[in-house]
């Protein structure tokens, strides 16, 4: 099942706006809510297998997509089109993020990111050498985890003072015992087997108050996967993430002493809830001296991610000026700190 | 520093080689008016030596340059020995009004004392500080036992020292080193005041800012352990914290060795004055070798 946005007005092909968050017409300027937008396909059931050649309902030629794919643009006639199939039933996404960031804003963001960037070679910062830009709609599971944690320690108060001739050091012993429990919501893990885990993660926090109700026309005009993984095979790498978290809060309760030592802890995590959700985040290409370089904006907040190369006069540089300058005033303080005694 | 420096290192050529030869002399002066050395620290051949620098120093100093040594005070402290020395060699206030110019470094072999005691036109000149600076300089050579060592330097100093006026405190003093110098010509001296450690230190800062650089230039990660947790339900459900036992343990203080002085050697006991049964009024700096 293929859908297709046509213009009510003219007939053009309707893409998604991310100035206006509307469906949008490019040549007669229509624009259309999409709360108003009827949603008949999000609960039609189809199975995976029983579409496996889609046609472009705009021109009719076959679409080239990848399994995953759940939404992108007729490779013909370039009108955006959705796989419905794809997103419907247990593919059903229950949120999405709307982009904000349009295609144009994310090539300038970009841009100035690398001018900004301290360590990136004067040729990478200046030349325009973008190769492709995808808005993409990524799957990601957001778990809801409750952690139950237990821990007993032994912990030591120190305290030192001056009597006479000697000095004494006293120390408390305490057996401490804490029970406490933990509830960390929408913790998000990309579903999408060709997206870079590391990548991903450094592109959080989404904001979550900008969750809309999946529709389909958000989708139009944007390329969109499908998950590959489900929510329980993903568990345990939501756990992995929070697992840091729920140690620095458990000693983060121990404050007050000098040392804690653990005779016995237990931390009990559970999934409560999973949602499937999409995400909007740019893929950027980019040429540098024949070599390619991959980076991800977040289609909300604009925060980029991905390793630009490094240019090694400037790393000598840089590290010749933070040298000499604490050189400088390393002297200066001991010049000035010795001239007390 | 530099200044004092050269001329020491020429006196001190000298003293060398007179302290290598010691039968070479060039004149015999007065036996026994500058140096009396009742401790039997020195060898006659050391003695003539330091009577002729004693004579020859002074003498364009008009000043005593005295060299005093004793295996036994008489029960008086150090200082009211060298006041009854003065009396008997100078005379007192009623024989000389006047007084005489005179230095005198007094060692008290049972106590292991020394003391530099400053009359007249000397108490002008030789200073606290400076009499601080010179104890401290003699002190190395007094606990080697090398006493003639201590006597010649004391003695170039002394007439050094009473060429130039101080100044108006020890830091704007021409003749006395600056005490950070001093501070770096200790072996003891903290590394935190090496050059080599500032360099070191230098060196890692600056890696370790350019590795964070590098690392961070792919964007970091902007959440933390507060950004997906529910406040609201995320408690401590129950928590105990039981008093078991108490241990005390004891060590003694770390004795501080540096005294006054301001020098940083540390063998300078304490600065004072006063005067002498035959009413002459002195100012001397006492230290332990």
């Amino acid at each position: 099942m293929v859908i297709h946005y046509k213009c009510q007005n003219c007939g053009d092909d309707m893409v998604f706006d991310s100035n206006t968050g509307m469906l949008s017409c490019h040549s007669c300027g229509r624009r259309d809510r999409i709360e108003d937008l009827p949603e008949e396909f999000i609960t039609a059931r189809f199975t995976e297998d029983e579409a496996k050649e889609y046609h472009c309902q705009n021109c009719g030629a076959v679409l080239i997509t990848e399994k995953s794919t759940a939404a992108t643009t007729c490779s013909f006639c370039g009108a955006g089109v959705v796989l419905a199939d794809r997103l419907s039933g247990d593919l059903a996404p229950k949120k999405v993020i709307p982009f904000t960031i349009s295609k144009d804003e994310a090539v300038k963001a970009f841009q100035k990111w690398c001018r900004n960037g301290l360590l990136t070679p004067k040729g990478f910062m200046t030349g325009d050498r973008i190769k492709s830009i995808t808005g993409m709609y990524v799957p990601f599971w957001l778990y809801d985890l409750n952690s139950r944690v237990q821990a007993r320690a032994v912990c030591t108060k120190v305290r030192t003072y001056e009597r006479g001739d000697y000095i004494y050091t006293e120390t408390h012993y305490y057996d401490v015992f804490r029970d406490i429990n933990l509830d960390y919501v929408k913790v998000p893990v990309d579903a999408s087997k060709k997206m870079n885990d590391e990548l991903m993660d450094k592109l959080e926090p989404f904001p979550y108050d900008r969750l809309k109700e999946f529709k389909t026309p958000y989708l139009a005009g944007f390329l969109a996967e499908k998950y590959d993984y489900t929510d329980d095979e993903l568990t345990e790498r939501a756990k992995g993430k929070i697992a840091n978290y729920i140690e620095s809060y458990l000693s983060s309760t121990f404050a007050g002493y000098h040392s804690v030592s653990y005779q016995q802890k237990s931390i009990h995590t559970n999934k409560t809830n999973s949602q499937y959700v999409l995400l909007p985040v740019w893929m950027l290409n980019y040429d540098y001296q024949g070599k390619q370089y991959l980076f991800a904006m977040n289609g909300q907040t604009g925060k980029i991610v991905g390793k630009p190369p490094l240019s090694s006069k400037k790393i000598a540089a840089w590290f010749a000026g933070i040298a000499s300058g604490t050189f400088f005033i390393l002297t200066v303080i001991s010049q000035l700190a010795g001239g007390g005694f | 520093m530099k200044r004092i420096a050269g001329k020491k290192l020429v006196f001190f050529l000298l003293f060398s080689l007179l302290a290598a030869f010691p039968q070479i002399v060039f004149a015999f002066p007065d036996e026994g008016r500058f140096v009396f050395d009742e401790a039997g620290l020195l060898t006659e051949a050391e003695k003539e030596q330091l009577e002729y620098m004693a004579q020859e120093l002074g003498a364009e100093r008009e000043t005593e340059f005295l060299i005093l040594t004793a295996n036994d005070t008489e029960e008086l402290d150090l200082s009211e020995y060298i006041g009854k020395f003065y009396d008997a060699q100078y005379g007192t206030v009623a024989t000389n009004p006047a007084g005489t110019n005179a230095a005198i470094l007094a060692l008290d072999m049972e106590n292991r004392e020394v003391e530099v005691a400053v009359f007249y036109k000397a108490e002008e000149y030789l200073n606290a500080a400076r009499r601080g600076y010179i104890i401290e300089q003699i002190t190395p050579y007094l606990s080697e036992g090398d006493f003639y060592g201590a006597f010649s330097i004391y003695l170039q100093s002394v007439y050094e020292f009473m060429g130039t006026e101080p100044g108006e405190s020890p830091e704007t003093d021409p003749l006395l080193p600056d005490p950070v110098m001093i501070g770096q010509e200790e072996p003891s001296e903290s590394i935190f005041f090496q050059w080599w450690f500032h360099v070191i230190v230098s060196l890692i800062v600056a890696g370790v800012a350019v590795a964070l650089m590098a690392h961070h230039s792919g964007g970091r990660v902007t959440v933390h352990s507060a950004t997906y947790l529910n406040q609201s339900t995320s408690r401590i459900l129950n928590r105990s914290d039981n008093f078991i036992r108490k241990t005390v343990t004891k060590r003694k203080k770390p004795q501080n060795n540096s005294g006054g002085g301001g020098f940083g050697g540390g063998s300078i006991i304490g600065s004072g004055g006063g005067i002498t049964k035959g009413g002459h009024s002195f100012s001397s700096t006492r230290g332990k070798f």
